[in-house]
């Protein structure tokens, strides 16, 4: 079980004066429980990416592998593969239309032919997991706060109880402890749930204090895929993309410029402290 | 000069009651200043800001532009030309479908003279950088290129300040970059007043003051120095600061000797660099 990419070209308006090449050959494998950071600048193919994931959009050549269903093959049952990746868009709260929050999240596992009693069992599991209450259920969507919009929208996505969660910015336009709300509620899915994830984020601080690899897209290339480590390790790589590491980790290569190098990576301020608490040791033992 | 007297402000909520969002609030921002304003979601901050241009009039109290009050309804597209408002989202603020004549459309409005709205409308491309692009239809430009062409469109009224609600919240980081260098160029060539509001820390560290809001009232007023090294306070409000203020922070609790108002990563690799000696 895990998402195989092989050899993945997309152009947008193939033949017409607009003609695009939003991905090129890309190839790579997400394995089951991963949770994956996904960077890149705006056009630089990561919305066409996710979209390839659950089959919104079809490569125009390459594979795409969900879970054993191969997106590519017309025969896929799509119903399937749409309740297995579960996608949150961009500012996801402007999808909300129902009158109460439970109708809201209930619509997509009715869809899928879910029965009342199960779709009430999925939301009451739920709703603890993305950090709201049960008094909230017979509430219009429409009165709640921003926080609670979106993950009340959140929620709507896992009530399909997908093995694979795609956020599209989930934390846009959040303040600073919203943004760190979302982010514990998503490691918590991922955690307590054994769900795959793909974040999507310009925030290197924020992936850095999350995810546990990074996946580059650049340019319409897969740019860099490996373990955060190893990623932020190249910042001059980054940069020559037009992407920066988090601020700690700017400090860190820095120092290292100057002759001081720190044990380990580090790119969170907590392994920044440990480091340099080592290292000032290290050197009264001397 | 923005002059605010013991500003209230409520807004009636769906069950009818009255939601005070602004608690007395005086603050007076001088001309050239670059204030950013900070507070989580729901703590007044846009309230406050829609009252600088007259979008929003003071339920009591008195906000004052250079000395004319904002509820005088006689004077509003005075207000409105002195004051410049730019918003979150790029596509909710474009009219036309060329750049150059979404530019223009303000100084249209102000019915300012064809050849004048000419000059204005080219100056003020060049100054966001934006000249080549005046032919372009704006959909087709990034979020960073249209939130400046937004900005464009403001200077073109050649208001004396601009305040901008969140300009970069939807911008990717290279669309933020571009923005900010606008901002501080406006404030720092042209002398312009900027109000931003922001929830990016690193944002506001580039201000000369920050104005902390929470729960309707000015917390903190002060040099974005002093604002952030009270780190306790600043989280306790729901907000955050520059990541290495944070380390600088971390690293005094746990028994080192470093100073406490660390705000960039030059400072912050020196203070280390020390440390390591």
């Amino acid at each position: 079980m895990s998402i195989t990419v092989e050899n993945v070209n997309y152009t947008y308006g193939k033949g017409s004066p607009f003609e695009k090449k939003a991905l090129e050959d890309i190839s790579f494998t997400i394995e089951d429980g991963d949770f994956i950071g996904l960077i890149g600048h705006t056009g630089s193919g990561k919305s066409t990416m996710i979209q390839l994931l659950n089959g919104l959009i079809k490569p125009d050549s390459g594979k795409v592998i969900v879970n054993d269903f191969d997106l590519t093959n017309p025969k896929t049952d799509m119903k399937k593969v749409r309740s297995t990746v579960g996608i949150v868009f961009q500012y996801p709260e402007y999808q909300l239309f129902e009158e109460t929050v439970y109708k809201d999240i209930a619509y997509g596992p009715g869809n899928l032919g879910k029965s009342k009693d199960e779709i009430s069992e999925i939301i009451h599991e739920i709703l603890p997991l993305v950090g709201l209450s049960d008094d909230i259920l017979d509430k219009s969507p429409f009165e709640l706060s921003g926080g609670q919009k979106r993950r009340v929208a959140i929620a709507g996505v896992l009530a399909m109880q997908p093995s694979v969660l795609i956020l599209d910015e989930p934390t846009a336009g959040l303040d600073p402890a919203g943004r760190n709300d979302i982010l514990s509620c998503i490691k918590n899915l991922h955690d307590k749930k054994q769900v795959t994830v793909i974040l999507v984020s310009h925030s290197m601080e924020d992936v850095a204090n999350t995810v546990n690899k990074i996946m580059v897209i650049s340019d319409s290339h897969l740019f860099a895929f490996d373990t955060v480590a190893k990623v932020f390790s190249n910042s001059e790589k980054l940069k020559s993309i037009g992407l920066n590491v988090p601020q700690v980790t700017r400090v860190v290569n820095h120092l290292k410029q100057k002759g001081i190098v720190l044990p380990g990576d580090i790119y969170t301020v907590e392994a920044a402290v440990e480091a340099i608490k080592e290292y000032v040791k290290g050197g009264e033992k001397c | 000069m923005i002059e605010v007297k013991d500003l209230v402000y409520s807004y009636v909520s769906d069950t009818g009651d009255n939601e005070e969002v602004l608690k007395n609030i005086n603050l007076k921002i001088n001309k050239g200043e670059f204030v950013a304003i900070l507070g989580h979601n729901g703590s007044g901050k846009s309230t406050f800001a829609k009252h600088l241009n007259a979008i929003h009039l003071p339920l009591g109290g008195k906000v004052y532009i250079d000395g004319i009050d904002t509820s005088d309804t006689e004077k509003l597209w005075d207000i409105r030309s002195k004051v410049g408002m730019v918003f979150q989202n790029p596509d909710n603020q474009i009219v036309a479908s060329i750049v150059e004549e979404d530019v223009a459309f303000a100084p249209e409005n102000l019915a300012i003279d064809p050849a004048e709205i000419r000059k204005r409308v080219d100056e003020a491309l060049e100054t966001v950088g934006m000249s080549e692009y005046k032919n372009h239809a704006p959909h087709m430009l990034s979020g960073g290129q249209k939130q400046r062409v937004a900005i464009a469109g403001i200077i073109a009224m050649k208001p004396d300040i601009i305040v901008m609600d969140e300009p970069t919240a939807m911008l990717d980081p290279i669309g933020r970059r571009e923005v900010i260098k606008t901002i501080e160029d406006l404030n720092q060539k042209y002398g312009i007043t900027i109000v931003l509001i922001t929830h990016n820390m690193d944002e506001a560290v580039k201000a000369q003051r920050v104005v902390v809001i929470d729960g309707g009232q000015i917390k903190v007023d002060d040099t974005p120095r002093n604002v952030f090294k009270n780190v306790e306070l600043i989280k306790s409000i729901g907000l955050d600061v520059p990541q290495v203020t944070m380390l600088a922070y971390e690293l005094r609790k746990v028994g080192f000797d470093i100073r406490d108002d660390v705000l960039t990563v030059d400072e912050c690799t020196e203070e280390i660099y020390k440390l390591c000696q």
